[in-house]
Parts: structure tokens; C-alpha cells; sequence
């Protein structure tokens, strides 16, 4: 069965959301379909069925609210830590980011942050000597900034945020006051704010953030779930499904439960149909969909996947080329009185004090943020519970009742006084990090995305200058420090696949013009994280929101 | 009755007067289907106790556990119940919750000042200031 539209989009993440809703709100009448393989509703008995299988795994992980979504039987996403069971990993290093795929896509679980790139993340090559320039500065795209911060309702202090050294201009104020302060992020702010680490001058701002500080566009204020990861039961955080919703009452139309298997070309070089199985009936027959224009916003991994998997043009070689992420390290430790953590977001300050310089010749830059989550990743407060009880080499309990209760809230270790101090580091594009086609197929039997990856020292080097720098921190702040300095850090991935399909104005170096489209092929954009040049040293779901909403504009005016 | 000595045990582990019937229903059920034999025979050892002395319940309970390693191994999976709504079988493997209400009534939350994540008891800008002392379940 093949159905006709004007545009295809494959791919209900945060990106192709905000392209389908952008066009149907500028040319309204367009046949737009957004084709994903999820299955899930996006009303609230979603997001409560959410909460509810979070609450009933023992994992809790990103994935924990999802594990019951009859499409990861098919369209598994990766697993959190070193997924090996839909990545084929191909070393060196151990790839550690991985996504969602449904209707919202990886919004569902993200942290929510949205700090702005600063202007010199847009020409690294030119001002550091390492790197890709992109095509287009800072100021060029900013108002799309504000736009793509409105779109996604984020919290933040303007005058704060522009005021930092090194940030761009800001010519529109956030949809929204700053995200209150927690209490541990304030005494931290009160003992090191103006402080000298490493020869510059610290400040602990508040992080800009797509969580409500007030009631926004119809959605509650942030109730404090403390809950940002790995789902939001207020929906206070931004998720896709805000776009996806807003598109539909636009007339988009939405296909489900369906797997874009192949795009097809046609002899003009144009994609000529999108195919794509239901997965509800593996074996019945492919169907597809025509679109005078398909948009591919499957991101960094399931776009070069798609891409050479239908055999569309890498003459050049660079389709899967450039892959990066952020590579994120904490240090953790004890106040010295109990701050209370796991109320309100899992965070709400920063330091962005290094996150630009010209230490960027040799070495990543970084972006340092405050947990109010105890130590994250490192100890759940389950586990810490049962230090408190447990002895383990007596095999005898060390706590109990009141004395326990003690241990818990006012110990020297006690979780009120747990702290994080995170630090997540920039990965340069380099064109031997990359996704392949595996051997190894998917329930569905399309190849599995081979990905090989290596860790430069560019990313080693500013790895161990956040180590330094957050210990430091952490010791000003006045925290009895957990462990001591390593001097091989080790890292988690902080969950942003990019690059793979990066854009530029040359088909020398890269996949898509500035605008996303192909050189290759004309009816062609791609809109996500595959695009980015380079990856900043922060989060990159608000610069891809902005380009998201640029090839929009761009294809609504074409058109 | 055993029930009302798996209260009145869960009481003195976990330091916590005021627990839900339900809950120490369901736990205690949870619990035997792993722990039977042992859990029978420290909640009979926290009575016979109980009978042969005046002391206190948390000296009680001390005596009963006594440097019984099976008895220590089922009071920790008792406060953990209580503390998480989760359990370690006696392999190690982790039970979960069978209710969310095991995992959103974990005693844990409000030990720490707090709620269980996903499950605020609060409104916006709480975190702001220390909790108020005192807090109850439903604040």
C-alpha cells in the first residue's frame, strides 16, 4: 500500500516533532506524515503508565518507564552503559550513549537541560586550530535560539546567562524565570562563587533548563518529582510529545508502530518512496509512503543506518563519519551538614566558566554542573542505605531502628549531605569514529549499526582537567571528598549521539547543506543530531531544536 | 499472632511507629515466600523474649537477633522491604516491588527529608529551603 503527502518525516524524536509542527503552523494544509516506530499514546495515561513501570523495575535506569513498549521486541533502542545487544561495537573504546525510539523519542527520558552553545563552539577550527568550522556563526542563527527556547519552554535568567564571559548575544529573554535554586546548589554558590580555580574565576549560575518554573502553554509547573530521568510525572519537563500533540491538531498525520526499513531513489537522484513495516505484522508486506520531500530526523545512529542501508550517495565517505558524544565523570562527596537531595530537578546550577578559552588548542572544554541527586550514577541511595545497615564482612546488621534513621539523616556519611559535582567534556569530530552497517541483523532483520569509536587525547586531556577542576570545587565547597583522583578517568556517555550526517557548504566535507539538505539528493533534509559539526561542551537538544526550526522556515518559504 | 509480631519486629527495625497494615501484610507474605523457615523462627524468638524479660523493645529485639547470622539476614531484608519496597532473596537477586505503593511508600524518602523520586509530595520551589521537620507522608 503506498499513500501520497507533500512531506514525509521519519522520526517522532524532539527534532522531527518540532520540523512537522513548524511546517503545518507556516504552510497550513501541508500533507505532513511522521512516521515512528513507537506505539505509544500521548496522552497522561502514557506518561502514568510510565511512572508506574519505572516504579515497578529494580533497574531504574534510563530505559526503566519504556522496558514494556511492545516495539523494543522489534525496534530495540540501546541499553544505558555499553549496550551489545542492538550496537556492534567495534572499538577501541566502548561507545556509552544510547536513545529512545518512540513518539517523543529520548525527550522522554533527558535530563532537560538547555545551556546556549557560546559563538566560539561555531569556529573551532579558525580560532583553536582543531576541529570543523560550521557554516553559519553564532549570530546568524541566534534568534532561532530564542525560538527554539520558547518552543521548548525553558527557564533561565537572561541576565545572568549573557552576562557570562565568553556567551553570545541574547536579544530575547527566557519564556521563563530561572528554575528555582536547590539548597545544596545555594550553600555551594554561597562557598565558591568569585573563587580562583585553575586560573579562572568561578561562578555557580543557574542552569537554563526546559522544565517549567511556572505554569507554561498549558503544562504544569515543575512539582519537584525529582524524577528528570528518567520520566517527569507532571510533564513539567519538555518531551516531544508537546510538539507531536501541537502538529496533530495542525493536521499532521502520524504513522505508528512502524519501522522505516529503505528510502528509495529515483533516477533524478530524488528519494522516490519511503518503505516502512508495521511492526504489529512482521510478515506482511512493506508498505510505503511518497513525499515530495522526506525528512529524515532518526539522529546520529538510525540516520546513517537508514542512509546506507538504502544505498543513498556516499561518494564522499563521509555518511557515519564524525560520530561524537560527551563524556561525562563526577567527583562525589559529604557536606558537612545535610543539604537534602532528591527534591526538585536532578539539577539546577552550573559553572560554565570552562566551557570556552584558548586551553582549547590542546584540550576539550567542559561544562561543570551541581547534582541534586546525591551521586547519580555512582551510588543509588539504595545502595548507600544498605552501607548504613549492613556489615558486610561481619554479616551482621550495623544499624537498625532509630539508630539508623540517625545514620541515614545525620551521619558523617549520611545521603542529606551526598554531592556530585559532574563534569562533561567535548569530543572533536574525527572521521574514524563512525556507524557502519553491522553483519549482525535486528529482530526485523535490517543490519545492526556498527559503531567504532576511540576516545582521543584531546577528550582524555579535558576529561582530566574537569577531574582537577570539580575536585577542586568540591574541596572549596567544603565536602569531605569520597575518593581520591584518578589518574586514567574513566566516563559515561552522556546520552547526545551526534555528528554521522554533518552539514557544511561543501560536499567535499559534508552530507547536507546549512540548511540540512542534501547535496546529493534534492528532495532530501535531514534535521537532528546527525547534523552537528562539532558537539560544544553542552547539551545539544536546544541548538538541534534550532536548526529544526530553521529547515522549516527554509522549505515553507521554497515551497 | 505472627502478623501482629512482624508489626511489632518491623516497628523496632526500622525505628518507624506508624507503618500501614496493608503494607505488613504484603511484606510479610513477600518475605515468607523466601525466607519461611528463618522468619518464623526470629519473629518466635523476639516473643519468647518479649515473655522472659522487662526490657525494652529495642533491647528486645537485640537479644532475639542475638549473633544469629540467619536472624540478621532476614531483619535486613525486613527493613529493606520497608525502607525501598524491595527485597534480596536469599541468592541476592533483587525483588521488586510488586505495587508502586511498595516503592512510593519506601521509608527511605522520608527518613532523608524527601519523597520517593516520581512521587513529590511538594510544590514548586520546596527545594528552596530545608524540609520542614516533622514531615508525614502526605505533606
Amino acid at each position: 500500500m503506498q499513500t501520497q503527502h507533500d512531506v514525509v518525516v521519519v522520526g517522532a524524536g524532539v527534532a522531527g516533532a518540532i520540523f512537522a509542527w513548524k511546517l503545518s503552523a507556516l504552510k497550513p494544509g501541508t500533507r505532513i506524515l511522521l512516521i515512528d516506530v513507537g506505539d505509544n499514546p500521548l496522552d497522561e495515561t502514557m506518561r502514568r503508565r510510565f511512572v508506574e513501570s519505572f516504579a515497578l523495575v529494580t533497574d531504574r535506569g534510563v530505559l526503566s518507564p519504556y522496558r514494556r513498549l511492545e516495539s523494543n521486541r522489534f525496534a530495540p533502542s540501546p541499553e544505558s552503559g555499553v549496550d551489545r545487544k542492538y550496537y556492534v561495537q567495534s572499538g577501541p573504546d566502548p561507545y556509552k550513549s544510547n536513545y529512545v525510539r518512540m513518539f517523543g523519542g529520548s525527550t522522554w527520558s533527558w535530563r532537560g537541560n538547555c545551556p546556549r552553545w557560546v559563538p566560539n563552539d561555531f569556529r573551532l577550527k579558525s580560532l583553536y586550530g582543531v576541529g570543523e568550522d560550521w557554516p553559519f556563526t553564532y549570530d546568524e542563527v541566534e534568534p532561532l535560539f530564542c525560538d527554539a527556547e520558547d518552543e521548548l519552554g525553558v527557564a533561565g535568567d537572561h541576565d545572568e546567562q549573557r552576562s557570562l564571559p565568553g556567551a553570545g548575544y541574547r536579544s530575547r529573554t527566557y519564556p521563563m524565570p530561572r528554575i528555582a535554586q536547590a539548597l545544596g546548589d545555594k550553600l555551594v554558590k554561597q562557598r565558591v562563587d568569585g573563587l580562583d580555580v585553575e586560573g579562572k574565576k568561578i561562578t555557580v549560575v543557574a542552569t537554563p533548563q526546559a522544565r517549567n518554573s511556572q505554569k507554561y502553554q498549558e503544562r504544569s509547573e515543575c512539582l519537584g518529582n525529582a524524577n528528570c530521568i528518567p520520566i517527569c510525572p507532571s510533564g513539567a519537563k519538555y518531551d516531544a510529545s508537546v510538539h507531536i500533540r501541537k502538529a496533530t491538531k495542525n493536521g499532521v498525520q502520524l504513522q505508528l508502530h512502524s519501522v522505516v526499513t529503505r528510502l528509495e531513489v529515483g533516477s533524478n537522484g530524488s528519494i522516490k518512496a519511503v518503505y516502512f513495516r508495521d511492526w504489529r505484522q512482521p510478515d506482511a508486506p512493506e508498505q510505503s509512503a511518497v513525499g515530495t520531500i522526506v525528512i529524515l530526523a532518526t539522529h546520529a545512529i538510525e540516520t546513517p543506518r537508514l542512509w546506507l542501508y538504502s544505498r543513498l550517495d556516499n561518494s564522499r565517505d563521509l555518511v557515519g563519519r564524525h560520530l561524537m558524544d560527551h563524556l561525562a565523570g563526577e567527583v562525589t562527596g559529604y557536606m558537612d551538614r545535610p543539604i537534602y537531595p532528591f527534591r526538585g530537578p536532578q539539577n539546577t546550577s552550573s559553572i560554565f566558566d570552562f566551557r570556552d578559552g584558548d586551553f582549547r588548542r590542546r584540550c576539550a572544554a567542559f561544562n561543570i554542573t551541581v547534582g541534586n541527586d546525591g551521586w547519580g550514577r555512582k551510588l543509588h541511595p539504595f545502595a548507600a542505605f544498605e552501607k548504613a545497615m549492613w556489615n558486610p564482612e561481619a554479616k551482621r546488621l550495623k544499624h537498625f531502628g532509630k539508630a539508623l534513621q540517625q545514620e541515614l539523616a545525620d551521619g558523617d556519611e549520611a545521603i542529606t549531605k551526598m554531592i556530585r559535582i559532574s563534569y562533561s567534556t567535548e569530543q572533536l569530530p574525527e572521521p574514524e569514529n563512525r556507524v557502519t552497517l553491522a553483519d549482525e541483523k535486528d529482530p526485523l532483520g535490517l543490519p545492526r549499526p556498527k559503531i567504532s569509536y576511540r576516545v582521543s587525547d584531546y577528550s582524555i586531556r579535558g576529561l582530566e582537567f574537569g577531574h582537577r577542576v570539580a575536585l577542586q570545587i568540591l574541596e572549596k565547597a567544603g565536602a569531605k571528598v569520597d575518593h581520591l583522583p584518578e589518574p586514567n578517568p574513566s566516563f559515561n556517555g552522556a546520552g547526545h549521539p551526534m555528528g554521522t550526517c554533518r552539514m557544511g557548504t561543501s560536499a567535499s566535507n559534508s552530507v547536507v547543506d546549512p540548511y540540512g539538505r542534501s547535496h546529493a539528493h534534492p528532495n532530501l533534509y535531514l534535521v537532528g543530531s546527525s547534523l552537528l559539526v562539532t558537539g560544544s561542551s553542552v547539551n545539544p537538544t536546544l541548538m538541534l531544536a534550532a536548526l529544526a526550526l530553521r529547515t522549516a522556515k527554509t522549505i515553507a518559504e521554497r515551497s | 499472632m505472627k502478623r501482629d509480631t512482624f508489626t511489632e519486629l518491623s516497628h523496632v527495625l526500622t525505628g518507624e511507629s506508624d507503618l500501614d497494615p496493608r503494607l505488613a501484610e504484603d511484606y510479610e507474605q513477600r518475605l515468607r515466600h523466601y525466607f519461611g523457615r528463618d522468619l518464623d523462627r526470629l519473629l518466635e524468638a523476639f516473643e519468647e523474649k518479649k515473655r522472659s524479660s522487662s526490657a525494652d523493645v529495642e533491647q528486645t529485639a537485640r537479644a532475639a537477633l542475638a549473633d544469629v547470622p540467619e536472624f540478621h539476614r532476614v531483619a535486613r531484608e525486613i527493613i529493606r522491604v520497608w525502607y525501598t519496597g524491595q527485597f534480596k532473596t536469599p541468592y541476592e537477586d533483587v525483588e521488586p516491588p510488586r505495587e508502586v505503593e511498595h516503592y512510593s511508600q519506601g521509608l527511605l524518602w522520608r527518613v532523608i527529608g524527601t519523597h520517593a523520586p516520581g512521587f513529590t509530595n511538594a510544590a514548586y520551589g520546596a527545594w528552596e529551603d530545608p524540609p520542614r521537620k516533622g514531615m508525614s507522608k502526605a505533606e
